[in-house]
């Protein structure tokens, strides 16, 4: 009777397998989801603990403050816990967690004017960005905090889409077709987003070059930080 | 600003080269595109030097993206949603113990199930297999059919009447000769009364009917109601008959 009741256990555990093409570790993510999907918590916290340095370093990159990255990242994993029962285990979680991640984004940056940070304290507290090397000059952490800052503010400028899609491909790393199965989108628009985000980067870099070597030319006031303001475009 | 190459940004490309470059730059341009992109390169400066800046615009990226990701905030957010799901999950109590007894009584059931059909008068009545048949009359095969089924008629049965409506009624002579008055219907094995006879594996009709009867109708019946065989077996036969094989 134990034996049958076990069998029958581990009928009801273990998620249907569906083919060779399953790696170990989508299984082992499925048998996560399974186990989330009948209250098991610590499965669900596995979950969170896999993708939350992803899902925040995009959110993070999308808004620029780590304190709205942090409510949209607590707000994609609530979304995927009340999800749970229609999530399928057969099939990949992260393309869905970066989609809500996305739209969460869109959401509360559209709620909340976007911040920089314009100075530098703010900026290592926002992103909690030390350097590498310890024994770095203090004019090699201004320049690293300066480029930082520059860089945020370049993306920052790219409208919604573009921006999106240079993220999810040149920061994080994903390809074209996931970045495009993540957004919505064909390959091909999002290859033409991100061709697009690449050149307006490219310019943008170019402009800001051209404007810091006509200030160093010019008596320097090194701390002040002309755009203290982002726009956002659509 | 500074960047790896150190370099300012001033090269021309070609203008319809530019989104290609830009996708190039990136391992993104599908292949047979890049191949011709490759070619152009070969003999364009402006354009080597525009990839090459858009090159150094990806390293900037790439180093940005490697310094920029914080570890504390995400800490922060795994304990908020731990926070805010251990609250929910503690509403809503684990399934487990509901999950083992559903699997408990779905098992049961199954065996309930098995135990039923193992019960006898669940089994499906079948003329030529059961004890209760003491012979069996011969069935024409049916369509799929391998061999003939036989029926049982006793001496003892009621008259053979056709009740279901597709088993044609006899020729008018045929019942009659010899046929003992309580002959059971042809097509209702269950209500012969008794077993004179037992059932034999095989279906053949002269050993379905047995020596102790004075005679035996066998009554072959088929699917088409116009079509009815009747065998009458003289159980006591001459003693210069070919088989001696019926007692008496």
């Amino acid at each position: 009777m134990e034996a049958i009741a076990r069998a029958g256990a581990a009928l009801v555990d273990e998620p249907e397998e569906r083919g060779p093409a399953q790696r170990p570790a989508d299984l082992r993510i499925a048998r996560w989801i399974t186990r989330a999907q009948r209250g098991d918590v610590e499965a669900f916290e596995e979950l969170v603990t896999l993708h939350e340095r992803r899902v925040h370093g995009i959110a993070w990159r999308l808004l620029g403050r780590v304190e709205d990255a942090q409510d949209a990242a607590q707000e994609v994993f609530l979304r995927l816990y009340r999800s749970l029962a229609r999530i399928d285990a057969g099939r990949p979680l992260a393309p869905w967690l970066y989609r809500v991640t996305v739209n969460v984004c869109r959401d509360l940056g559209r709620k909340r004017r976007r911040r920089r940070s314009t100075s530098l304290e703010e900026l290592r507290e926002d992103t909690g960005l030390e350097p590498a090397d310890p024994l770095t000059g203090p004019e090699r952490r201004a320049e690293v905090a300066d480029e930082t800052r520059r860089m945020l503010e370049i993306l920052d400028g790219l409208p919604e889409k573009e921006r999106t899609a240079l993220v999810l491909r040149d920061l994080e790393g994903l390809s074209t077709a996931e970045v495009a199965e993540i957004l919505g989108s064909s390959p091909v628009t999002v290859r033409t987003q991100i061709s697009r985000a690449r050149l307006k980067l490219h310019r943008s870099r170019r402009e800001l070059h051209r404007r810091s070597t006509s200030q160093n030319a010019a008596p320097q006031n090194t701390t002040q930080d002309t755009s203290s303001t982002s726009r956002r475009q659509p | 600003m500074t960047d790896s190459t150190n370099k300012p940004a001033t090269a021309t490309p070609c203008p319809e080269r530019e989104e290609a470059l830009a996708l190039h730059v990136g391992g993104d341009l599908p292949a047979d595109e890049a191949r011709e992109l490759d070619e152009h390169l070969a003999g364009c400066a402006g354009c080597r030097a525009f990839l090459a800046e858009l090159a150094a615009d990806r390293r900037a990226l790439e180093a940005f993206a490697s310094r920029t990701e914080p570890v504390q905030p995400v800490a922060e957010v795994h304990r908020r949603v731990m926070a805010e799901v251990g609250t929910r999950s503690e509403r809503r109590r684990s399934p487990s113990t509901w999950r083992w007894a559903a699997a408990a009584a779905l098992l049961l059931a199954l065996g309930a199930a098995l135990l039923l059909q193992l019960l006898p008068g669940h089994s499906s009545p079948d003329p030529g297999t059961t004890g209760e048949e003491p012979t069996v009359l011969a069935e024409a095969p049916r369509a799929g059919d391998e061999e003939p089924v036989a029926r049982a008629v006793t001496p003892t049965s009621p008259p053979a009447t056709h009740r279901p409506p597709p088993e044609t009624p006899e020729t008018p002579e045929t019942p009659s000769e010899g046929v003992a008055p309580n002959r059971p219907d042809a097509y209702e094995p269950k209500t012969v009364p008794e077993s004179v006879i037992e059932p034999q594996p095989d279906n053949d009709n002269r050993r379905a009917g047995r020596e102790e009867r004075p005679d035996l109708k066998i009554q072959l019946v088929s699917d088409d109601p116009d079509i009815v065989i009747y065998w009458l077996v003289d159980m006591e036969e001459p003693a210069d008959a070919a088989s001696s094989t019926s007692s008496t």
